[in-house]
């Protein structure tokens, strides 16, 4: 697999921290002591604020003084409803956080509840889990840039990414059963094995993908638009990340070769080879080559998982905390007790209080299960990127122009179901 | 900047790209399905509105009325009322699911341990009328003709 | 299926951070434990600052990162129902820590906006879903729910039935 983008990538300059910080500190000299402010609420039912989303902004002129970001208009109070539902319940719960990713949420959940009960994960079942997390990233990816595009000027950008991404809503209904809401991982596995064909049309989607890529790439990287829309606009240091906890591709942007699936590798990323893809220069550009170049080595491990996936079962054979696979429940007794077991007392669950991230397309999602041996978790707290890259508008957009607000909130992937929970 | 530079600025280059991408899509196949007329098929594990499966032989319904989809629906949108018959078997006096709960999560399907209830191959339930979502035994019963052809005999 | 490895074992880098941790405050940590490799330390309110702030400065820790920051309510502990819970994280030595702190009703925290300014939300969070007051925080008002929602809903005594919270508005003159 060639990627087309790599020598353009190196061409790029690798300014370092010093510099990054003399070229914020630029933006931010806009704004002048003695501004004239005046306050306009922008939200929440502004087209680009991919949801629901309000900004207070104090504004002198173009350039934004302050800006007060307020969330929680999709509030569902999932970690409430979470602590009335059995371990098993809450896997559907997980996928409405963020629907453009869910099987990497469900992911999440299940790897920390499985954390929490110690079960061993069967390899099939990894590498099925790997190959869906990628699927995940190259949808996130393709229409992150529509919408970035979209927002940018170009509207038509948009509804081309959503045909790029249709092949993998294909697969998704073909592989899940589901389109978008996948519910896809169980609690020691998956749901199903990989159905027969999948392979060919997987085949087919990653010959396709790379080249309407690279058709992508012609129309918009040269494009004066984009660059003078992009270029050292909404810069955010390797720093700033950390104190903000801005995780994911924009921490990746800023020179930070940060990725849990390398540091504490989780589903089957040990034994997969793959780079971690890093860009210096922090801005929009930046992240915009670095999310392409991200599909590019997705594209790569969803290959490789193919090719080495070992054959196995796809659910652990656990019989206190794993609900049968459905074969075999019609087939033998001792999987329907299971079954009956585990729908009505729910799984057995060890006391104590486990901590799980993993790396989602957006950046880092945690889940923290505390347990008191009942089969409900007694607490469950989703910590999610787009939480913290909403309180992040704020230092990102001061000094920066009214117009780029657009620009850099595409830029950091925020979705606002993940954010208010 | 280069006379190429100027030549590109002059002449609007960068649109002239796009306009040509467009024009390479004006004359290809569409991709898009016209949807009352045309209809998506389906996967065979495409999860739409629940069906309860009959015995082809006798007719008989599949479900024992053990309640198992009733416990783990998430949304708790199943209701099962039963009642005991006087050889001691427990027959189906009810069963209803409120569609407009429902998440389509496929875990009935899935937990059901006689493959009594599956999710159907039909997706076009948009109703004027909200009691519509109040789907009824024999709504679903009817509803399984719509069931995946691959899944019927397992 | 290779021998069963303990699960609960601490890998090598984490028991420099917890030996390192013992070794600097020693008793007042009052609650040490490792669970499924996390470590966890427990220490009182008034640490809280100090130990944090240690965590992110000290050049063998470089917990860079605070990864979340959330409440509990454990309404059967009489005394000290709730608790605050800080996630941290090491980016250079890819190490996590737990640290809590139990409080009781009414007790207040001092907030880490200073030392992570990705507290605030979070904090925030805490104090609308707990009611566990932030001192010096500098804008502690209702973040995910509506600014007059009554009660605290993350406690375990929040009745889950009834019209309990807020109340449905109509008038927003002047709110917005
Ligand atoms: S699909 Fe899920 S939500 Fe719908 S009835 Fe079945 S279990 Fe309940
Ligand atoms: S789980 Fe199956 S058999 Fe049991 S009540 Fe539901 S539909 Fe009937």
């Amino acid at each position: 697999m060639s990627a087309p983008l790599e020598e353009k990538v190196e061409q790029r300059t690798r300014p370092t921290l010093e510099e990054l910080k003399e070229r914020k500190a630029r933006n931010r000299q806009r704004v002048s002591d003695n501004a004239e402010v005046m306050t306009i609420s922008m939200g929440p039912h502004h087209p680009s604020t991919h949801g629901v989303f309000r900004m207070d902004l104090d504004l002198d002129g173009e350039v934004i003084v302050d800006v007060r970001p307020e969330v929680g208009n999709l509030h569902r109070g999932m970690e409430k409803l979470a602590e009335s539902k059995t371990y098993h319940q809450i896997i559907p719960l997980t996928d409405r956080l963020h629907y453009v990713v869910s099987f990497s949420q469900n992911e999440g959940y299940c790897e920390a509840v499985e954390k929490l009960m110690g079960i061993e994960v069967p390899e099939r079942a990894k590498y099925i889990r790997s190959m869906c997390h990628e699927m995940c990233r190259i949808a996130n990816h393709i229409i992150w840039l529509g919408f970035l595009v979209m927002d940018l000027g170009a509207i038509t950008f948009q509804q081309i990414t959503f045909r790029e991404r249709e092949y993998i809503m294909d697969l998704w209904e073909m592989l899940t059963g589901a389109r978008l809401t996948h519910s896809f991982a169980r609690i020691g596995g998956v749901a199903k094995d990989i159905p027969d064909g999948f392979r060919e049309k997987m085949a087919a989607a990653l010959e396709v993908i790379p080249k309407r890529m690279a058709e992508y790439d012609r129309l918009i990287r040269n494009n004066r638009i984009f660059l003078a829309r992009g270029k050292d606009v909404g810069i955010f240091t390797s720093e700033d990340c950390a104190a903000w906890r801005v995780t994911g591709p924009t921490l990746r942007a800023a020179g930070c070769p940060r990725d849990l699936r390398k540091d504490e590798p989780f589903a089957a990323y040990d034994q997969l080879d793959f780079n971690v893809c890093v860009e210096y220069e922090a801005d929009v550009i930046a992240r915009y080559v670095l999310r392409m170049n991200e599909i590019y080595e997705s594209i790569k491990i969803i290959k490789q998982c193919l090719d080495e996936m070992p054959d196995g079962p796809v659910i652990a054979e656990d019989a206190f905390h794993v609900i049968p696979p459905k074969k075999d429940v019609l087939r033998s007794s001792a999987a329907m007790i299971q079954d009956f077991v585990q729908v009505f007392r729910g799984p057995q669950v060890p006391k104590g209080e486990v901590y799980k991230a993993v790396e989602t397309s957006q950046g880092e999602l945690a889940f923290y299960i505390v347990s008191d041996g009942s089969p409900k978790p007694q607490r469950l707290r989703i910590t999610t990127p787009c939480f913290y890259h909403c309180q992040a508008m704020q230092p990102l957009l001061q000094g920066e122009m009214l117009a780029d607000i657009v620009g850099i909130f595409c830029g950091v992937d925020v979705c606002l179901g993940s954010c208010d929970r | 900047m280069g006379l190429i530079d100027i030549i590109k600025k002059a002449t609007f280059f960068e649109i002239l790209q796009g306009m040509s991408v467009t024009g390479k899509y004006a004359a290809s196949k569409k991709f898009t399905i016209e949807y009352p007329k045309e209809k998506s098929i389906p996967y065979p594990r495409f999860r739409g509105s629940q069906a309860l499966l009959a015995d082809p032989v006798t007719g008989e319904l599949n479900c024992d009325a053990c309640h198992l989809c009733e416990t783990i629906c998430p949304s708790q949108c199943i209701t099962i009322e039963s009642s005991e018959t006087p050889d001691g078997k427990k027959s189906l006096d009810e069963f209803t699911i409120d569609l407009s709960r429902c998440v389509f999560c496929g875990f009935c399907e899935e937990v059901c341990p006689r493959a009594a209830i599956v999710m159907t191959a039909n997706y076009e339930l948009a109703s004027y009328d909200k009691r519509d979502f109040i789907l009824t035994k024999e709504w679903l019963i009817a509803n399984a003709v719509h069931a995946h052809k691959e899944l019927k005999g397992r | 299926m290779a021998a069963a490895k303990n699960i609960d074992e601490l890998s090598p880098a984490h028991k420099q951070v917890a030996s390192h941790l013992q070794g600097k405050f020693g008793k007042r940590l009052l609650e040490t434990s490792s669970f499924r490799g996390d470590l966890t330390y427990v220490v009182s309110p008034q640490d809280w600052l100090e130990v944090l702030t240690y965590c992110r400065d000290a050049e063998e820790l470089r917990f860079d990162r605070l990864d979340s920051l959330l409440g509990n309510h454990f309404p059967e502990r009489e005394d000290q129902p709730f608790e605050v819970i800080a996630h941290l994280v090491s980016i250079p030595h890819t190490t996590r820590i737990r640290i809590k702190t139990r409080l009781a009703e009414g007790e207040t925290l001092p907030t880490v906006t200073g030392v992570w300014p990705s507290a605030s939300f979070d904090e925030r969070e805490t104090w609308e879903m707990f009611g566990v007051v932030f001192e010096g925080h500098p804008n502690l008002t209702r973040l995910l729910t509506v600014p007059d929602f009554d009660g605290y809903p993350l406690r375990k005594d929040f009745p889950l039935q009834g019209r309990v919270g807020g109340r449905i508005r109509w008038n927003f003159k002047g709110e917005i």
